[in-house]
Order: C-alpha cells, then sequence, then structure tokens
C-alpha cells in the first residue's frame, strides 16, 4: 500500500503542537494507509512529544503500520525518546534507532 | 519581601494535632470488613494536609513520615491494597508516632529516633517494600530540621549510601496535569543526568489507546536509578518543582548499586545535607539541632498545650452586642451623672442596674467562649479502648453521650487524662475477659459508657461499666489490713469504695480484682480536686461499676456566700449551700469519733469550726445562738459554724496553689471590693478535713501530678 503524504512535523514536537498534530495522525491512521513522518526539520521534542509518538507507534503498528521520512530517525527525537527512556518505542517496528 | 512563617507554626501545630485527632477518630471507625470510602478520604486528607504544612515549615522529619502514611492510605482508599486490621493498627500507630514528633518539635525536645523507626518500618512492611522485621533507616536528627544524609562514611545504614556511594532508586509518577505546569520530565532528568549516571526506564502501562490519548496529559511514570554520590536533598532539588504535581520516591539503592533499599519514599530516611549526622546514625541529637530559629521561637512557652482556642463567631457577635450595650448604658450613667439631682437618684439606681445587668451578660458570654465541647476530652478514649482491649483480648463496647455538653477549656484539658486513666481501668480491671462474661451468664461484648451533662452548676462525667464491679468485702478486708479502717467497723458503701482512691491501696496487690481500680485512682482524685471537682464510685459486684466526677463548669468565677470567722472572710459556692440557721444549742452533739454533730433534718451533720481548722482566732467559741452554713457537697452535708453571715456576690477565683501552696480545704482565693483577700473554701476537702484528713499544705509536687493518670 503506498504511503500516504509525509506528515511533517515541523520544528517541534511538543506540548505546543500535541493537540494539533494528534488530530493529523488521528487523520492519517485512519486513512488505513502506511503514514510515513518527517521530522528532518525538528529541532525541540518534549515528553509531551515522545508520549504521543510512543501513542502512535503502538497504534499504528497494529494497522497498516509508519516510518520516518527518510528512513532514520530524527536525531531530536532519538535524544529525547532515549532521556525519557523510551527509545524503542518512538521508532517503527524493526526499525533502527 | 521574606514571610516571617514562625507565626504561623503555632497554628500549624494547632492544627495538625487536630488533623491526628481527626485520623485517629477515622481509623477507629473504620470497619476492615467495609471500609468507608468517606472515612478513608478524610483520614487521607488529614494526612495530606499536615505534610504539606509540615513542608512549608521546613519540618522534613514530619513531612517524609506523614507521606509514608499517605502512601498507605491513597493505596488503601484506590483499592490497591486491602484495609486490613494490621495496615489500621500500624497507622494508628503512626499517628502516635507523628503526634510524639510533632509535640517534641513543638517544644524543641528530641524527636524519639527509636519510635520512629518502628513505626517506618511498620509502614513499609504494609507498603509491602520492607520484608517484616528488616530495619529502616532512622531520620537520626534532631526536631525538625530535615532528615540527615550521612555524608561519606556515615551511611544511615549499614548498605545505603545515605548522601554517597550506592546513589539513588527514584520512582517519579507524575500527575496527568504536569505538562500543563511547564515541567517536562525530560529536562528533570536531563537535570539528573548532570548529577551522575542515569538509567531510566519507563513505564508506559498507563497510557491508553491512541484515540483515547489527551495528548497533553502526562499518562507515563518512570524508575530512574541515579549512580551518583550526591545526597537526596541534591536529587529532591531536581524535583521541587514537581512535588505536588507527581507521586515521587527517593530510596537509596542498595549495596550492589541497582535494587533499591528498603524504602524511604518521597522525604525518604535521609535528606538534606544541611545538617551533620548524629554519631552512630541513632540517638537524636539535642532538640532542635539544626531547627531554624524562627521555628525555636514560633515554640517558646509551648509548653504542649495549645494557647489559643476557636472561638464560633457567633459568639464573638454576642459579645459585641453586649458591649454595645454596656457603652448605651455607660453614656447613660454618664449623663446623670454630669446632671445629678436627687429627683433623679431612682435613674442612677436603674442604671446601676442595668450596668450589672450588662457586666453579669458580658461575663457570662465571655465566659461563654472558653467553654469548648467535651468531645475533644471524648476523643482519646475510643483509641484507650480500642488498644487496651486488643491487647487484653477482651471485647468492649464503647459508648459516648453528651460530647457536645461544654465546659471551661482549661477544666477539659486538664480533665483528660483522668479520663483515659478510668476508662482504661474499666477495660482492664472491671471488663471481665470474653469467656468469664460467658460464664456468668453476660454478654461476651461488655459496654463501657462515658457520659457528660450539666447538672447545676457542675458538669457530672460518668464512666460505667458491665463489668465484675468491685468485691466490697475484699476492698475493705484489704483497708483493715492496712488500718484504714478500724477492725470491726462499718463503713457505709460509698466509703468503701472511696477507699480505692486511698494511695494507701493504690498500688497494692495488682492482682485482686479490684486492686486495679486502685492503681494511680489517687492521682485521680487528686486532679479532679485540684480542679475543685469531685469523684465517687458506685459498683455493684458482678454488674458492673460508675465512676462519677463532678466538675465546676469555669474555673474563673463563681457565685459566692461571704462570711466571717475571726477577722478572716471566706466564701463558699453558691451552690454548695443549703441552709444558713442559727445553732439551737439543744440540738448539737458529741458523738465518739466523730466530734460535734447537729441534728438537721431529721439527720445529723458534722459541725466544722474553721478557726480549729485553719488555726486562727474567733470571736465565737460557743455554737447555741451561733450561725451556721449547711453546706453540701455530692449529697454529704457538713455544717459550718461562723461569726458572721455577710453577702452573697460574684468573686473572681484566684489560684491559691499557683500563688502559694495547695491548702487543704481552701480552694482558691478572692479580692473583694474593698481589696482584701478571702479564701475560698474547698468543701470537699472540709469534709475530709472533718473527717481527719490532711490539714497541712501540700507542698507542690507539679510533675507527679502531671504524670498522673
Amino acid at each position: 500500500m503506498a504511503a500516504h503524504q509525509p506528515i511533517d512535523l515541523g520544528e517541534q514536537l511538543d506540548i505546543t503542537v500535541v493537540a494539533s498534530l494528534k488530530e493529523a495522525l488521528s487523520d492519517a491512521l485512519a486513512s488505513g494507509q502506511t503514514v510515513a513522518l518527517d521530522g528532518t526539520r525538528l529541532q525541540r521534542v518534549d515528553a509531551a512529544g515522545v508520549q504521543l509518538l510512543v501513542a502512535f507507534a503502538q497504534a499504528a503498528g497494529h494497522r497498516a503500520g509508519w516510518s520516518w521520512q527518510g528512513g532514520s530517525v530524527p536525531g531530536p527525537v532519538t535524544e529525547a525518546a532515549a532521556d525519557l527512556g523510551l527509545a524503542d518505542r518512538a521508532q517503527p517496528v524493526g526499525g533502527p534507532l | 519581601m521574606s514571610v516571617d512563617l514562625s507565626q504561623f507554626l503555632q497554628t500549624f501545630f494547632e492544627e495538625s494535632f487536630e488533623g491526628l485527632d481527626t485520623m485517629e477518630s477515622g481509623l477507629l471507625e473504620l470497619d476492615p470488613a467495609q471500609p468507608d470510602a468517606e472515612t478513608l478520604n478524610n483520614v487521607f486528607r488529614a494526612a495530606h494536609s499536615i505534610k504539606g504544612g509540615a513542608g512549608t515549615f521546613g519540618l522534613s522529619a514530619v513531612s517524609d513520615f506523614t507521606h509514608r502514611m499517605e502512601t498507605l492510605l491513597d493505596r488503601l482508599r484506590d483499592g490497591k491494597q486491602a484495609v486490613t486490621p494490621d495496615a489500621v493498627n500500624v497507622l494508628l500507630s503512626a499517628v502516635d508516632c507523628l503526634r510524639g514528633m510533632l509535640a517534641a518539635i513543638q517544644n524543641d525536645q528530641a524527636l524519639d529516633a527509636d519510635a520512629i523507626s518502628t513505626a517506618q518500618r511498620q509502614l513499609d512492611e504494609q507498603l509491602g517494600q520492607v520484608p517484616a522485621g528488616d530495619a529502616v533507616p532512622v531520620p537520626p536528627q534532631g526536631a525538625g530540621g530535615g532528615h540527615t544524609a550521612g555524608p561519606e562514611g556515615t551511611p544511615p545504614r549499614g548498605s545505603g549510601p545515605g548522601g554517597g556511594g550506592g546513589g539513588w532508586w527514584i520512582r517519579f509518577e507524575p500527575q496527568p496535569h504536569l505538562f500543563a505546569t511547564g515541567n517536562d520530565p525530560r529536562r528533570l532528568f536531563q537535570a539528573l543526568q548532570d548529577l551522575g549516571e542515569l538509567e531510566v526506564e519507563a513505564d508506559p502501562s498507563g497510557l491508553p489507546p491512541f484515540e483515547q490519548l489527551d495528548p497533553e496529559t502526562c499518562q507515563l511514570a518512570w524508575t530512574l536509578r541515579l549512580h551518583a554520590d550526591v545526597d537526596e536533598a541534591a536529587v529532591r532539588e531536581v524535583f521541587e518543582w514537581v512535588e505536588d504535581d507527581a507521586r515521587l520516591e527517593i530510596r537509596p539503592l542498595g549495596a550492589a548499586g541497582t535494587e533499591p533499599a528498603p524504602v524511604a519514599e518521597a522525604g525518604s530516611a535521609v535528606a538534606s545535607a544541611d545538617e551533620p549526622p548524629a554519631p552512630g546514625g541513632g540517638a537524636a541529637p539535642a532538640a532542635g539541632d539544626g531547627r531554624k530559629p524562627a521555628a525555636r521561637r514560633g515554640n517558646a512557652g509551648g509548653g504542649g498545650n495549645s494557647s489559643s482556642i476557636r472561638v464560633d463567631t457567633e459568639k464573638i457577635d454576642a459579645l459585641i452586642d453586649m458591649v454595645g450595650e454596656l457603652v448605651i448604658t455607660q453614656s447613660m450613667l454618664s449623663q446623670i451623672g454630669k446632671e445629678f439631682t436627687a429627683e433623679r437618684l431612682e435613674e442612677l439606681q436603674d442604671g446601676l442596674a442595668q450596668l450589672e445587668r450588662n457586666t453579669r451578660e458580658l461575663q457570662e458570654n465571655v465566659m461563654r467562649i472558653r467553654m469548648v465541647p467535651i468531645s475533644f476530652a471524648y476523643s482519646r478514649l475510643p483509641r484507650i479502648v480500642h488498644d487496651t482491649s486488643r491487647a487484653l483480648g477482651k471485647v468492649v463496647e464503647f459508648q459516648m453521650e453528651g460530647e457536645q455538653t461544654e465546659l471551661d477549656k482549661t477544666v477539659m484539658e486538664k480533665i483528660i487524662d483522668p479520663l483515659v486513666h478510668l476508662v482504661r481501668n474499666s477495660v482492664d480491671h472491671g471488663i471481665e475477659a470474653p469467656e468469664e462474661r460467658a460464664a456468668a451468664g453476660k454478654p461476651e461484648t461488655g459496654t463501657i459508657t462515658i457520659e457528660a451533662y450539666h447538672k447545676g452548676g457542675n458538669i457530672i462525667i460518668e464512666i460505667a461499666d458491665d463489668g465484675r464491679g468491685i468485691n466490697r468485702d475484699k476492698l475493705l478486708a484489704k483497708a483493715r489490713s492496712a488500718g484504714l479502717v478500724e477492725d470491726g467497723s462499718e463503713l457505709p458503701d460509698e466509703q468503701i469504695y472511696d477507699l480505692i482512691f486511698h494511695p494507701g491501696l493504690s498500688t497494692h496487690d495488682q492482682a485482686t480484682e479490684y486492686s486495679g481500680r486502685g492503681v494511680g485512682m489517687d492521682v485521680v482524685k487528686r486532679n479532679v480536686r485540684s480542679l475543685s471537682g469531685n469523684i465517687s464510685v458506685r459498683s455493684s459486684h458482678g454488674q458492673g461499676t460508675t465512676i462519677t466526677i463532678s466538675l465546676p463548669l469555669t474555673l474563673s468565677i463563681l457565685d459566692g456566700q461571704l462570711f466571717r470567722v475571726g477577722d478572716q472572710t471566706y466564701i463558699v459556692p453558691l451552690v454548695s449551700v443549703i441552709e444558713s440557721l442559727q445553732v439551737d444549742a439543744g440540738k448539737v452533739s458529741r458523738v465518739t469519733g466523730r466530734g460535734e454533730v447537729y441534728h438537721w433534718r431529721e439527720g445529723y451533720v458534722p459541725i466544722v469550726r474553721l478557726h480549729e481548722l485553719f488555726d486562727t482566732e474567733p470571736v465565737r467559741r460557743e455554737l447555741g445562738g451561733g450561725l451556721m452554713v449547711i453546706v453540701e457537697d455530692e449529697e454529704t452535708y457538713l455544717g459550718v459554724f461562723v461569726d458572721d453571715l455577710l453577702d452573697q456576690q460574684q468573686v473572681v477565683i484566684k489560684s491559691l496553689e499557683a500563688n502559694y501552696l495547695q491548702v487543704p480545704g481552701i480552694a482558691g482565693a478572692t479580692i473583694l471590693g474593698d481589696g482584701t483577700v478571702a479564701l475560698i473554701l474547698d468543701i470537699a476537702g472540709l469534709i475530709e478535713m472533718s473527717r481527719g484528713g490532711r490539714r497541712q499544705p501540700y507542698i507542690p509536687e507539679r510533675e507527679d501530678s502531671d504524670e498522673a493518670a
């Protein structure tokens, strides 16, 4: 199944954007297609952002799956997830981190 | 601008002690079979308030300890842990311990490290975090100033880091609103990383499915292991801003650096680094070591007794009304005074009468302010019954009646210990063991009832049990063998039962069935008497015992009858005066062993000559034709022979004991309108003296009295 248009996470994945991002992610999940996230511009990631990502990864894992645009986990996400002990949960199943 | 918190410290103590009472009564109410959620909530809230207040005042020993209680209570109310009798008992012990801690801090005394350690261990066992019997680090600090982390080389426990070495195990469970407060756990963890190597283990078990997630709430929790040679204060400081928004648990890592040592939850066993450890980590150092001077000032002179009183605004409003009336009367009198003529005499007299009414009403209202319900004194009793009956394997139903009966705060505070003693005695020596009761055809559950009510100018407190009663004959035999009662002489029952208050009998033969009631009963009686009260016993062998205490409503003012003997003016409480009469010499008899008696109302009353008792010089010695005041105390009558009867008036009671010595037969003194001092007679004391009781002043033994009962 073809990947949906990547969702651009912008420069921040934090408490200020999680509500609107959740809606976008929900819509993408509802489409039934694999969801791609574009985190190339990300600069700031906080616990709220990682939490949303973890919940999304869990939900998408049960559906059509998801991936990071470009294949690798953005650096800020890696760092934040590692800081929060969630490194292995903020990536697609089997994916690199 | 800094705020001097010390001014609020006393209020904190008062509220905390009230909170402890609430916790205690709530825990006693709690039925483990069917725990009431609201009761648990109440107990939890009380613990939470104490913890919060203690935190505010920097009393970390208290806040840490309370946090454990709160954690256990939280689990109980959330149903995460079953309410068991053991859990309730542990919490009750913790309430006691906390009360002791607060009292120690309030009085600038050292904390009881052993008691705290024991209570903490019991709490931890309940929390499932310490194997039964394992040791828990003791906060080895003086009052209040927070726990002491042993710096290097002096850990509080053998394997624990105590601020160095092993590091810290941290459980961090944010509340959902944590993000909304602007806090980011990631920043906290980064701050911890600055302290040392940090292992972070996220717990996403609370994370709901994506669709149900409110992304702006925090649904994660973390377990952290910080391998750093830092004290707990440094760790805690990291979480300083989120303490109210998260559940935080910090424990020293075990020797291996991986397994957490026995719990020291949120506040833990070791904390701030601003104090040195106690040598050996055991004995608490001198009181108040490390405490803030401000806190200490706040306690000055506290003496453990709360010095303030909460007053209903209604009572204050009534006072203001009274003062308003007084001002009106005063201005009216002032007006009359300015333009006084003989014709206005009646008006002046009316005004003075009005002034008298106003003054009396004002006084009554002021006195009402000091009146508090006796429920304050009752509050400790259910616990006493619970603990004592449990320890003795007895089943006791405790009933309290008249909780709203009011009495003077001072009286109330001083009657608590005697009541505790009497109720404990009732459980211990009154109520029989279940099998003994069953054998006697009684229900296995014994009943103890305490009731308070007003009668005349007194408050009556009755403590009744349906236990085995006092064995009159054994008591009498004991008194005879002790030489207190002459062989062959018979005494009325009430006088025999009164012997249990005799110090000579008080500690003898504890194994006998009545003797237990004698232990310390003399002290109980002394305490009651010091309140100008009386205590009496009724008992029926096999059916139970009732102890009745009669206390004046207030210790400050009484309506008195004044009379004169020689050059001395004496006062008796008006409520005690039955009759004043002119002595008919024909009705005076002399009875061997009882002195002079007067035939009065188909009976005989002993005559007391005050000048003999008090060794003064009377005007008149001849009884016939003289004046006698018949006074009563607890249905015992006495004829007081006087030279002259004077006015009746209200007098303000001044303590003779506080200003001089406790003198038998004298309840206090007052200053009359002309400036002279008059002695207020203690009728019960006079009766005792007339029976050959002590006449010399008591040399003060305040400590003895304080530890009474």
